[in-house]
């Protein structure tokens, strides 16, 4: 793979992106938020935030803190629920040109199996499972566990045909194992990782969040998520990754490509420029 | 009453503005003002910009943008320069994000979105007399142009009354500096060293005390706030605001809060500035609000 990243479309598991960039999910909304300020069709593909099958209202704020070179968040799956999602959201999101990625979240296999049959002939391109959102529930991630991975990916797998993505945990031990299962259960992609847990204060010695730990992103984790591509790439040479973590500028992307990653997405780089995915896709053009 | 504002009928924007200038206003206060004339010709007051402190390198020392009240829009008067339009804000320098926004020269650009959030109800009170403003400390920045825009129409009724309070008289902004020449202002200063001695909120509710509104029953009287004819704008600190609206809500005075809290995005995505409203649920500050009527504002959980 590597640099060779002349042709626009890229074809990763079976999702044809119209360019290997696109947001990370949370960043771009429902897509029509994102669409208020920027040309999102220019896109390799749109993410949406993570999808429950209820809707959830969220962890009380605050939710953002910055700290030295990352962000910390804590929203919590914030979401209108799959119902509202289908009647309310997705027509607006279909119209747009990109592919649409819708991430979905849960906590039984169950769940994610209900909200990939719903989805399976809604129009959209991939369902992505967030199997590591570090706000949500207790401070244990599926994507920490193979063999609850294996199951959440196998019920999934029963009830669509769409290309499934697994969205991977970085606070693991070992992220190889989690990934060759989720492979061997049907992932497609893997999308490495999410945000890192981690533990911030104020000045006066109390936690930011009432959830004491939140997910840590930006800039400092390009080094740890890249490690995790590597070691991924490695040992799986044929599955195709979406690399994110820290991702501000075409340089930035570039080390991802060139660490096994066949696509990226930007989180954090669209809150603190939201044309960082323009360009890098225009700079991807001319620079290899 | 509704919040006719509400309904959004502004364009957000991303462009990367000219720095007109930078200057320290007093204390810890300064004025930054940038060249943005498709953002300045959209904007009313109560929207705010959120806006980058630092241009971008690969991992700038500042990351997220900062939400900013708009303090007002200024054209340049009967220069070659008179299709600019200039937009102000007035920030105070408090953490790491305005630090490193003072060290921005006239020339620098810097990327900006806007407008953004509904901005105040500018004809929710119309059929109001009694515009009482509320401000504490750096929140006078987006009452100033409020009072600014109230007290225009010189012909009718209205009355704009600005509370303005803040820790100490030099942190006080003049109404020269904050553009609000003619308009009454009440001042109040915790130590005591200028107008009031206490709380901007217990100089509000010692006026309407005293204009005989206060829980008890009210006599309309044309001339005195009254529940019938008044309604309340606030800005400023958390507390400031719940006393704001403990007041003016049990003497059944409709009141409108700027909301501020941390933020990302500013255009309704990322979901992180969020606000406990009626309806057990959180609502977006950035597209929702900032402005909020106090009493849909789950005020035990703030």
């Amino acid at each position: 793979m590597g640099r060779n990243l002349k042709q626009h479309h890229v074809n990763i598991g079976g999702i044809e992106l119209l360019n290997p960039v696109m947001p990370a999910s949370g960043v771009a909304g429902y897509g029509e938020e994102y669409a208020q300020i920027a040309d999102i069709n220019k896109l390799g593909a749109i993410v949406t935030k993570t999808i429950t099958v209820k809707p959830k209202r969220g962890n009380p704020p605050p939710r953002i803190w910055e700290c030295d070179s990352a962000i910390v968040n804590s929203v919590g799956l914030e979401n209108v629920g799959i119902e509202k999602f289908l009647s309310d959201k997705l027509p607006l999101l279909l119209k747009f040109k990109p592919p649409a990625i819708v991430s979905i979240g849960g906590t039984s296999p169950d769940e994610f199996a209900l909200l990939a049959e719903t989805l399976d002939s809604a129009g959209i391109q991939a369902v992505e499972l967030n199997l590591s959102c570090p706000n949500v529930g207790s401070s244990h991630l599926i994507a920490q566990d193979a063999r609850e991975t294996v199951k959440i990916l196998r019920a999934t797998r029963k009830k669509t045909k769409l290309p499934i993505i697994v969205k991977l945990a970085p606070d693991v031990t070992d992220i190889v194992p989690i990934a060759k299962a989720a492979v061997r259960a049907g992932a497609d992609v893997l999308a490495i990782a999410n945000a890192y847990l981690s533990y911030v204060l104020r000045n006066d010695g109390k936690p930011v969040f009432s959830r004491g730990y939140a997910g840590l992103s930006g800039p400092a984790i390009k080094p740890l998520t890249l490690r995790l591509v590597r070691q991924v790439h490695n040992a799986l040479p044929d599955v195709p990754i979406i690399g994110i973590g820290g991702i501000m500028s075409v340089r930035d992307a570039l080390d991802y490509f060139d660490s096994g990653a066949r696509a990226i997405a930007i989180g954090t780089g669209i809150l603190i420029d939201p044309f960082i995915p323009f360009k890098i896709i225009d700079g991807l053009k001319t620079n290899c | 009453m509704n919040h006719p504002a509400a309904k959004k009928d502004y364009q957000p924007l991303v462009i990367e503005a000219n720095i007109v200038s930078n200057r320290p206003i007093k204390e810890n206060y300064w004025r930054l003002r940038i060249e943005a004339r498709q953002i300045a010709r959209q904007a009313k007051p109560g929207q705010f910009i959120n806006l980058s402190c630092i241009p971008f390198e690969s991992a700038p020392p500042v990351l997220l943008k900062r939400p900013f009240t708009i303090a007002g829009i200024y054209q340049p008067a009967r220069t070659k320069r008179s299709q600019c339009i200039f937009l102000d804000i007035i920030y105070q320098v408090i953490g790491k994000g305005t630090i490193e926004l003072t060290q921005r020269k006239p020339g620098e650009k810097l990327q900006m979105i806007g407008p953004l959030g509904n901005g105040w109800p500018l004809d929710g009170g119309i059929n109001r007399t009694h515009h009482i403003l509320v401000a504490g400390g750096s929140g006078v920045a987006s009452l100033a142009w409020l009072a600014q825009t109230l007290g225009k129409p010189l012909s009718d009724k209205r009355r704009v009354t600005l509370y303005y309070g803040a820790q100490s008289k030099r942190y006080l902004l003049s109404p020269d500096e904050l553009g609000t020449r003619g308009i009454t202002v009440h001042y109040s200063t915790d130590d005591g060293t200028h107008g009031f001695h206490g709380k901007v909120t217990d100089l509000l509710a010692r006026d309407l005390k005293h204009a005989g509104i206060s829980g008890a029953r009210s006599r309309p009287r044309p001339l005195v706030p009254s529940r019938e004819n008044a309604i309340v704008y606030a800005c400023g600190p958390r507390e400031m605001l719940k006393s704001t609206f403990k007041i003016t809500h049990s003497s059944g005075i409709p009141s409108f809060m700027s909301w501020e809290e941390r933020m990302g995005c500013g255009y309704g995505a990322c979901q992180t500035c969020a606000i406990p409203v009626t309806g057990n649920r959180y609502a977006r500050i950035c597209t929702e609000g900032p402005i909020f009527r106090g009493d849909e504002i789950r005020w035990a959980e703030t």
